[in-house]
């Protein structure tokens, strides 16, 4: 915009996310907003130690940094090493390794994901769990590569489904990886609906851990690979 | 190694940058003495009082003091 004659080193923090009964009002999920603004980068940590790492690498940015604060994980406890922590923006965590298909979370969808791998590894399916961190600038890399050897994709996201960050990811997944593919790309999501405030339909609308492992048991299972209607 | 709740975490974070380059500051709502809704930033306001800055609620009246700078 300046052609780098001015920087703006500013984080924005903001809680985001559902599941604590707080109805539509107060349980947007925003990264889909926030990833649509050009010039912003976007950061989504799903654990103390990634907010510590992530918190540094958006200060030290030249440029604005929304960090997404998980609302629903902020009393969840987690090993946090001692000493200066700092990530790079950009960069995907893979959290667990498998060879039979790849999910794709974000923030507190991903505790949930990994969960679900672990209960769908007990019914023979093997999947990679990504941590995908960061929204702006997207670790393209740990991603395709993920989904190349895995030939299987799934995304759990909980913003809502209308112009998730999971449409933007599974297009270029599409773009670039096509012919890797085994079967449709499938997208796990909130609906496009504001989020209800009780709690068994909330529940419902969120991405929950046996949604998940449902959803991919039935994919894996189909011989189209998709979701049987 | 630490055992932190994800809300811990962000003070840590805050303050490991805060501690690190003095020209690192956090303004916003409810985040120095008063204390936050997400009582994120625990510590902060302690380990750096000239740092950390509230703003009033866009809605509260003008006489809701915003404190700006060092107190």
């Amino acid at each position: 915009m300046t052609a780098g004659q001015m920087s703006f080193p500013l984080v924005v923090r903001s809680g985001n996310g559902g599941g604590l009964r707080f109805g539509a009002q107060h349980s947007q999920s925003v990264e889909n907003w926030m990833m649509a603004i050009p010039g912003l980068k976007v950061v989504v940590p799903s654990n103390a130690r990634d907010v510590v790492g992530l918190m540094a690498a958006a200060v030290r940015d030249p440029d604005p940094v929304v960090l997404l604060e998980e609302k629903a994980l902020y009393p969840v406890r987690d090993e946090v090493p001692d000493g200066e922590i700092v990530d790079t923006l950009g960069t995907a965590a893979i959290r667990r390794h498998g060879v039979d298909a790849t999910i794709l979370a974000l923030g507190n969808m991903t505790p949930r994901a990994i969960e679900a791998a672990d209960q769908l590894d007990g019914a023979g399916i093997d999947c990679t769990v990504v941590d995908v961190r960061s929204l702006v600038p997207l670790d393209t890399q740990t991603i395709l590569e993920s989904v190349s050897d895995t030939g299987r994709v799934f995304t759990v996201e909980e913003n809502p489904r209308l112009c998730g960050w999971g449409g933007e990811v599974m297009s270029i997944i599409g773009e670039e990886v096509f012919w890797d593919l085994d079967g449709p790309p499938i997208r796990i999501t909130t609906p496009h609906i504001p989020l209800p405030a009780a709690d068994a339909l909330e529940d419902f609308a969120l991405p929950s851990v046996e949604r998940i492992v449902t959803t991919v048991q039935k994919a894996m299972s189909s011989s189209e690979g998709g979701i049987p209607t | 190694m630490a055992q932190l709740t994800y809300r811990e975490a962000i003070a840590r974070g805050i303050a490991q940058e805060m501690r690190r380059d003095e020209s690192v500051v956090l303004i916003g709502e409810d985040v120095a003495a008063a204390g936050a809704s997400s009582r994120a930033r625990s510590g902060c306001w302690r380990s750096s009082a000239t740092g950390a800055s509230a703003t009033p609620r866009s809605a509260s009246r003008p006489s809701s003091a915003p404190r700006w700078g060092p107190q």
